[in-house]
Order: structure tokens, then C-alpha cells, then sequence
């Protein structure tokens, strides 16, 4: 099979993890966009089916999902990590007080492998940040893997009444 | 004019809108003036009022949703002028009260007092819709239209500080959930 063919019958990974938060029942989508994740942000931005909300700034999407996810409409957001720090204030102060779920897909930067040295730190802070606010997150390093956990961290985000996160890296996203 | 008297005539138009207040002053004087189900009150995330807002008229745009807003709120989260353009929700009414001071927090004089323009920042954002009022005939007209029609609004409402002191807000963030949940499962969505 050449390779324009395979391109054109297989699904992308961001179509697949978007097919997925969608049959999952996700409607509207906050995102702001790291390079990784051009291509999904732009299959929400065509998608009539979903609310697609571009942030100017990561932390209003944390406002947005809980107003959503509190008028009935399951929610998620697509950022960084460097836009994950932006919202911790806000996470401890509002979905983690109100008890509000929804999802974070926070793309992974400054793992091993990295290739631009300014990401270096957000890997150093991700995870000690997500542990100080208490939140379940799992890491994902292949489009397998997001897809498989997406059902799991919105059943878990509902069971616990807490935004849940998935740490996806570059091999995930397929970027 | 005064943020409460404000509220009062707000109160008395208000029948089936949301209303989701700022910390501080806006959801204790809400909850005194008109305690229902339909409202959220923020108890602290200062500036999310309007975020809070824009999810909730996303999800259900045949409701109209009205934001109090606060200025010192609105500028910790100024970019939501922009967001909020870009969705252009023809329910949300972002009402802001613009006393140029953090009167919740003790009535601390805002940053650039003198100069900052509300409106003109709504407007460059691109909400076409943006108005200031500064007597309460004019506030009780822009209400009654911003309530009746069907197009985004920004209001910013020229108040005096009130100069009481800060009000407690008697509801836990379980009771807030709870009554508004309730609320959101009675439109049978």
C-alpha cells in the first residue's frame, strides 16, 4: 500500500481521538493550540457537530467547561502544559470547590526526546503540579493508548466529580 | 447610582434567565434580591463570571444568560472579550459594574482608573453590541432591551462604590451545584 493511500483509508490519530471524545458524548471543546495538536483543533474548528471555543487564554477555559458541564453539555479542553499552569488557580478554586467534571488533554512538552529547548521546564512541573492539585492523570504514549483512555478518565471524571487529565506526548498524537 | 439599586430593577425584569454573579458584593446582593435556582454564584475565582457565562449560553442558547461582572473581575480575565466575540452568543448579556474599585476586597482603587474604557475594550474586541449607562432610567432601558433581544450585549453599568462593609455569601459551593443542577434538570434537557 503506498503511502498516499494508507493517509487517505486509515483514520488520522486526531480524528480517532476525536471520533472517540465524541462517541463518548463530548460536546463542546476548548482548546488552544500547541503544535502537536494543530490537526485536531482544526477538525473541531470544520466539525458542525461540536461547540468549538478558542481560547485567548488557557484559564477562561476552565470557567467555560464548568458552565457547560454544569448546563448538561460534557466538556473538554485540548492545551499545553504550559497552559495548564495558567489555569491551577482556578482549578483549585472552582471545578475542585463546585465538584465539576470534565476532561483535560494536555499535550506533554518537555519529555525525553524533546526538541526545542525552552519546553524543557513544563516537563520538569507537569506532574508534580497535577499531583499538588490532587488530580488523576494518565500518560499516554501512542494513539492506542488516548483512544483507550478517554472512556476510562470520563468515567472516572464522573465517578469522582473531578476534572480528570490525559498527558499525551508526540508518538500519541502522531505529530 | 449604586450596584444594588441596579439589582433591584434587574430583579423585577428577571423571569426565566440565568444569572450568574462575580464573587463579593454581586452574589450576596443577588441572593438577597431574587434567591432562585437559576442563578450561580461564584464564591471566589475572581474574573470567571463571564467564562462561567459563556459555557453555560454555549450549551443552552435558547436560554438567555445574564453575567454580573465586576471590574476589577472582568480585567483579571480580560481576554474573554475576545472569546466571547468570537462565539458571538446572541443570549449572553455580560453586565458590568463598573465602580473603578476593588470594593470587595476593601474598596482599593483600580489599576489606570482614569483611563481604562470598558466599552472601547468590548468594541476593539469586536462585541458590536457595547453600551455604557450612568443613570438608572437609562439602565432600566438598556436592560428591558438587552433582555428582549436577541443579539450579544455588553452593558457596563457607571456605579458609586456602595461603602458598606463586604457581605458573606451564606451558600456552600455543594448547595450552589445543587440548586442550579436541579434547575438545569427542571428544563428537562
Amino acid at each position: 500500500m503506498d503511502r498516499k493511500r494508507k493517509m487517505r483509508t486509515e483514520p488520522s490519530p486526531s480524528q480517532r481521538i476525536l471520533s472517540e471524545l465524541k462517541s463518548q458524548g463530548f460536546r463542546l471543546f476548548c482548546t488552544l493550540p500547541d503544535i502537536w495538536t494543530t490537526e485536531i483543533i482544526e477538525l473541531l474548528r470544520g466539525d458542525p457537530k461540536v461547540i468549538h471555543v478558542p481560547l485567548a487564554r488557557e484559564e477562561e477555559g476552565i470557567g467555560i467547561c464548568v458552565g457547560a458541564q454544569l448546563a448538561g453539555t460534557p466538556s473538554a479542553m485540548i492545551i499545553q502544559n504550559a497552559g495548564f499552569f495558567n489555569c491551577i488557580g482556578t482549578i483549585a478554586s472552582m471545578p475542585l470547590r463546585y465538584n465539576v467534571p470534565f476532561l483535560l488533554l494536555i499535550s506533554y512538552r518537555g519529555l525525553w526526546g524533546e526538541d526545542k529547548p525552552f519546553h524543557v521546564h513544563k516537563g520538569m512541573y507537569t506532574e508534580p503540579l497535577l499531583k499538588a492539585l490532587g488530580l488523576t492523570y494518565k500518560l499516554v504514549s501512542t494513539p492506542d493508548e488516548i483512544v483507550a483512555a478517554i472512556p476510562d478518565a470520563w468515567k472516572l471524571a464522573q465517578f469522582s466529580q473531578r476534572p480528570v487529565a490525559i498527558l499525551m506526548t508526540r508518538e500519541a498524537l502522531g505529530a | 447610582m449604586f450596584r444594588k439599586e441596579c439589582l433591584e430593577i434587574l430583579a423585577e425584569r428577571v423571569s426565566d434567565e440565568i444569572v450568574v454573579t462575580n464573587l463579593g458584593y454581586a452574589a450576596a446582593w443577588w441572593l438577597k434580591l431574587k434567591p432562585r435556582d437559576a442563578n450561580f454564584y461564584l464564591h471566589d475565582s475572581m474574573g470567571m463570571a463571564s467564562s462561567v457565562g459563556l459555557g453555560i449560553a454555549l450549551a443552552l442558547p435558547r436560554k438567555k444568560v445574564i453575567v454580573l461582572d465586576g471590574d476589577g473581575g472582568l480585567l483579571l480575565n480580560l481576554g474573554i472579550l475576545v472569546t466571547i466575540a468570537e462565539k458571538n452568543p446572541p443570549n449572553l448579556v455580560h453586565l458590568l459594574f463598573d465602580n473603578r474599585c476593588y470594593e470587595s476586597s476593601g474598596g482599593q482603587c483600580l489599576v489606570n482608573v482614569e483611563k481604562t474604557d470598558f466599552v472601547a475594550l468590548a468594541k476593539g474586541a469586536g462585541i458590536r453590541n457595547a453600551l455604557e449607562v450612568d443613570s438608572l432610567p437609562l439602565f432600566r432601558e438598556a436592560i428591558e432591551f438587552a433582555l428582549k433581544e436577541r443579539e450579544l450585549t455588553f452593558l457596563s453599568a457607571r456605579i458609586e462604590p456602595e461603602g458598606t462593609p463586604p457581605l458573606d455569601l451564606p451558600l456552600t459551593p455543594e448547595e450552589i451545584k445543587f440548586h442550579f443542577q436541579s434547575y438545569i434538570r427542571s428544563l428537562g434537557k
